[in-house]
């Protein structure tokens, strides 16, 4: 199984190849300007590295979000239209979900997307599976509710520092703190509706909160 | 090479839309998904939310085009795509699209500018005579383009404020006239008089220029005076009005121009193309001096990517090609878009 790996839902951009679970290609950059310029060429390059043509790519997965709306659109666009034209099964991983896979750990593992103002996208995952679901949420709160005993955090751990500390915490190391392509190859099952399929922002676009609220009120 | 069979996609604002053209000149399919109806809450476009309906609709939409056009991805000869201007994150999501498609089945791209798109709209009514004069007008654009040959285009006059589109939607908004205003004031204006004599702005002597804003307050000004004075203004008179001081200056500079450029044609596009108060007003001052008038169906007047399609034939057989690193341009020049 031929399979091409996007994640764009971040600053950083990664693309990645396997084949028969094993990694043929990869490439990351941690801190992407571009993503709608380079994501193209990237998975270009990495296609004529190993010498595939698009019509041999059998399965494509991507991560869906949460984390940069822009970010999210190019590659679900981009994976969802492949998917498409070259009719082959698409897979959407949640990019907490990613990020939680990175370390190899027996700790349940809390992934953070700093959303600013103290607020964060929160996964939290062991062994890969979801303790709660994904949320937008602030941290402090968050923490309060869920955590029990220790767990691993990886992501943007440096804007919560101050909220952390008082938990009994371990931070995951430099390399292993942010998932990468290559680590959605463990993410192989529940292909979706490749018309249907969408981001998940766990937000509403603002003026459709706005309005709902106005409705609320009356 | 002029024979062509090119894939168009169009998502720069409130529109998803793929169109098949055969040879810059038939539309196999031009479907268009509008979000008009998710907007109208709003009272206006939401950058956001359009960005996110383009995401949901896009391969809807693509796999409607070829089913309607009969065709298959290894038919088309290129994929094009609206590069600019236009809101960012729609067009991102048109471009990520086009890129997966003329990746997947290793097909030229082409990046086309959204008003060379509306320009074109005309090909397919009557065929391209240079030099010709276009008179841009929509939401974003009121501007006066000369084009000597396919893909060059001078814009010799544009508005130094509003658009005349938006300041219809600004006076459809004093009026509570519902969104979009554009249409609407059109209906009430044909149903009225000018009897508030609005001013003319025609600027400096000879200039192409339009200004708007001038004319817009005054709507406001008109509307505001009456209710203070516990008066009730005649909405039709004051749409009537209004809409006559816009088309007035309109055409009489789009004439102006066509004369002393020795223009063949003059040629209308836009989303006020379909504003039923220009057209007649256009097609009288044509036919007085004797110059010929092309506009699109009102089908084609609003965005589209079957005009995309026509623009990126003409950048194709030119030999203009894009890579895969293209990006969207929100502020996309239209003189230097289209050259290869
Ligand atoms: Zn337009």
């Amino acid at each position: 199984m031929k399979q091409l790996m996007i994640d764009t839902a971040t600053t950083r951009l990664s693309v990645a190849l396997s084949e028969a679970g094993e990694i043929q290609a990869e490439a990351t950059v941690m801190v992407s300007k571009n993503h709608a310029v380079t994501l193209m060429p990237m998975i270009e390059q990495l296609m004529a590295a190993v010498k595939w043509t698009p019509n041999m790519l059998e399965r494509i997965v991507v991560t869906t979000g949460p984390g940069s709306y822009t970010g999210i659109r190019i590659g679900v666009t981009t994976a969802k239209t492949l998917a498409y034209t070259l009719n082959l099964p698409l897979i959407g991983v949640s990019a907490l979900k990613l990020m939680a896979a990175a370390p190899n750990t027996d700790l349940p593992v809390v992934s953070l997307i700093d959303a600013r103002r103290g607020n964060a996208y929160i996964g939290y995952y062991q062994h890969n599976q979801a303790l709660t679901h994904d949320q937008h949420a602030p941290v402090a709160d968050w923490l309060r509710l869920n955590s029990q005993g220790r767990f691993l955090v990886v992501g943007d751990i440096e804007p919560f520092r101050d909220v952390l500390k008082d938990y009994e915490y371990v931070e995951a190391p430099a390399a292993h703190r942010y998932g990468r392509a290559s680590d959605l190859v463990v993410f192989s099952d529940e292909t979706s509706d490749v018309h249907a399929f969408e981001p998940e922002y766990l937000r509403l676009a603002e003026a459709e909160a706005k309005w709902l609220e106005g409705q609320n009120n009356g | 090479m002029n024979t062509s069979l090119i894939l168009s996609i169009e998502s720069s604002c409130d529109e998803t839309s793929v169109a098949l053209v055969k040879d810059g000149k038939t539309l196999l399919s031009n479907v268009v998904s509008s979000q008009i109806e998710s907007h109208k809450r709003f009272g206006g476009v939401v950058p956001e939310v359009a960005s996110r309906h383009h995401v949901e609709r896009i391969t809807y939409v693509i796999d409607d085009a070829l089913s309607e056009a009969g065709v298959t991805m290894e038919d088309v000869d290129a994929v094009a795509v609206t590069q600019g201007p236009g809101l960012v994150g729609a067009l991102l999501v048109g471009i990520s699209a086009a890129k997966a498609l003329a990746f997947a089945h290793q097909k030229p791209l082409i990046g086309v500018h959204h008003i060379a798109g509306h320009i074109y709209a005309n090909e397919l009514v009557e065929q391209m005579q240079f030099p010709l004069v276009c008179l841009v007008v929509s939401g974003g654009h009121t501007e006066l383009i000369y084009m000597p040959e396919h893909g060059v285009f001078e814009v010799i006059g544009e508005t130094r404020d509003d658009a005349a589109g938006e300041a219809y939607d600004k006076v459809a908004r004093t009026l509570s006239l519902p969104y979009p205003g554009g249409p609407a004031i059109d209906r009430l204006a044909a149903t009225g008089e000018d009897t508030y004599n609005f001013p003319r702005v025609r600027l400096e002597p000879g200039s192409f220029d339009f200004s708007f804003s001038g004319l817009k307050s005054s709507v406001i000004n008109a509307v505001h005076n009456a209710e203070q004075r516990g008066e009730t203004v005649i909405p039709e008179n004051l749409a009537a009005s209004f809409q006559a001081s816009v088309i007035e200056v309109l055409v009489e500079k789009a004439i102006r121009a066509v004369k002393e450029k020795g223009a063949k044609q003059l040629l209308v596009a836009g989303g006020v193309a379909a504003n039923r108060g220009l057209r007649a007003a256009l097609q009288e001052a044509a036919t007085a001096e004797g110059i010929q008038l092309v506009i699109p169906p009102l089908d084609l007047c609003g965005d589209n990517a079957g005009m995309i399609g026509v623009a990126a034939h003409h950048a194709y057989v030119r030999g203009k090609r894009d890579t895969l690193a293209m990006n969207a341009v929100p502020g996309l020049s239209l003189e230097e878009s289209m050259t290869v």
